[in-house]
């Protein structure tokens, strides 16, 4: 092989070597820093807050008969914001506007969280609910 | 003399100016839905269960796995993921082909494209765009209510 060519090729697997860790790390960029956090909140259905605005009250059978049917569930915290659970919906049908404690894997944007441990409030004390 | 054909040119353009205007911006506006916070719109991308997204799951089965559990899915499309307010195993049945599959979606966005509520559903399977059937997609999702509990 030529000079030109080895360099040629040299060049070449440099390339692929430096493209390949963008590659992978592409994907990784669309949410960077995923994190372990806590947060608390209230457990919502996404679909009906997101169009009524409806929390609790007389929209709780609802939202149950919504979450059984695996329509997606957030965390709405005080401050208004919205997280989607990535957790089977029906799971957590139980947990239906009940106030939470969330530990788990949440994005950088803040869009979904991944819960690990969740807490409901009972009777004035967090018990732990099984996933 | 020459005052007077300028000023009758800057009229002229000025009157072409506003008739350019006006042809455009009539149709334009006539064309504005009623309610415009409601008019359906187009997402496409990857399929991706919102578990992996979340956790980097590069496991190509992983959003496979997380669908036919009914755990939420979305569209991940140039940096943005928009979560489908559908169940999860709706989608899991929108392409028999290996994952990712390529879909698009029609529906109301919230929440800064964030979610998004579908009126339709499509794949790309096999090169072909199929409609993905969306059983019930009324108020208590599926109606099935057949969980994992």
């Amino acid at each position: 092989m030529s000079k030109h060519g080895r360099t040629g090729l040299c060049l070449l697997v440099l390339m692929l070597s430096a493209c390949a860790p963008v590659g992978i790390a592409g994907r990784e960029l669309t949410f960077p820093g995923n994190r372990s956090t806590r947060i608390e909140g209230q457990i919502i259905e996404a679909r009906c807050y997101l169009t009524t605005s409806s929390v609790a009250a007389d929209h709780t059978y609802c939202a149950f008969r919504s979450a059984r049917g695996n329509l997606p569930l957030g965390l709405l915290t005080d401050d208004g914001h919205l997280l989607f659970l990535t957790e089977a919906p029906s799971r957590l049908a139980d947990l239906v506007t009940q106030r939470v404690r969330v530990r788990g894997l949440a994005t950088a944007n803040k869009q979904l969280l991944q819960p690990q441990v969740i807490e409901v409030l009972r009777n004035g004390s967090w018990a732990k609910v099984a996933l | 003399m020459i005052r007077a054909r300028r000023i009758a040119a800057a009229q002229l353009s000025l009157v072409a100016a506003l008739s350019a205007y006006l042809l455009q911006a009539g149709p334009a506006r006539a064309n504005l839905p009623a309610a415009p916070d409601l008019a359906p719109q187009t997402e496409e991308g990857d399929l991706w269960a919102a578990e992996c997204v979340a956790t980097f799951g590069s496991d190509r089965r992983c959003t496979e796995r997380a669908l036919s559990a009914g755990k939420p899915g979305g569209i991940l499309q140039a940096g943005r993921f928009v979560l489908l307010l559908l169940d999860g195993r709706i989608l899991a049945q929108s392409c028999s082909g290996p994952p990712p599959a390529r879909v698009r979606a029609s529906g109301v966005l919230h929440q800064g494209s964030r979610a998004m509520t579908v009126f339709s559903l499509s794949a790309l399977c096999e090169g072909n765009w199929q409609v993905v059937d969306l059983p019930f997609s009324g108020i208590q999702g599926n109606g099935t209510e057949s969980g994992n509990e």
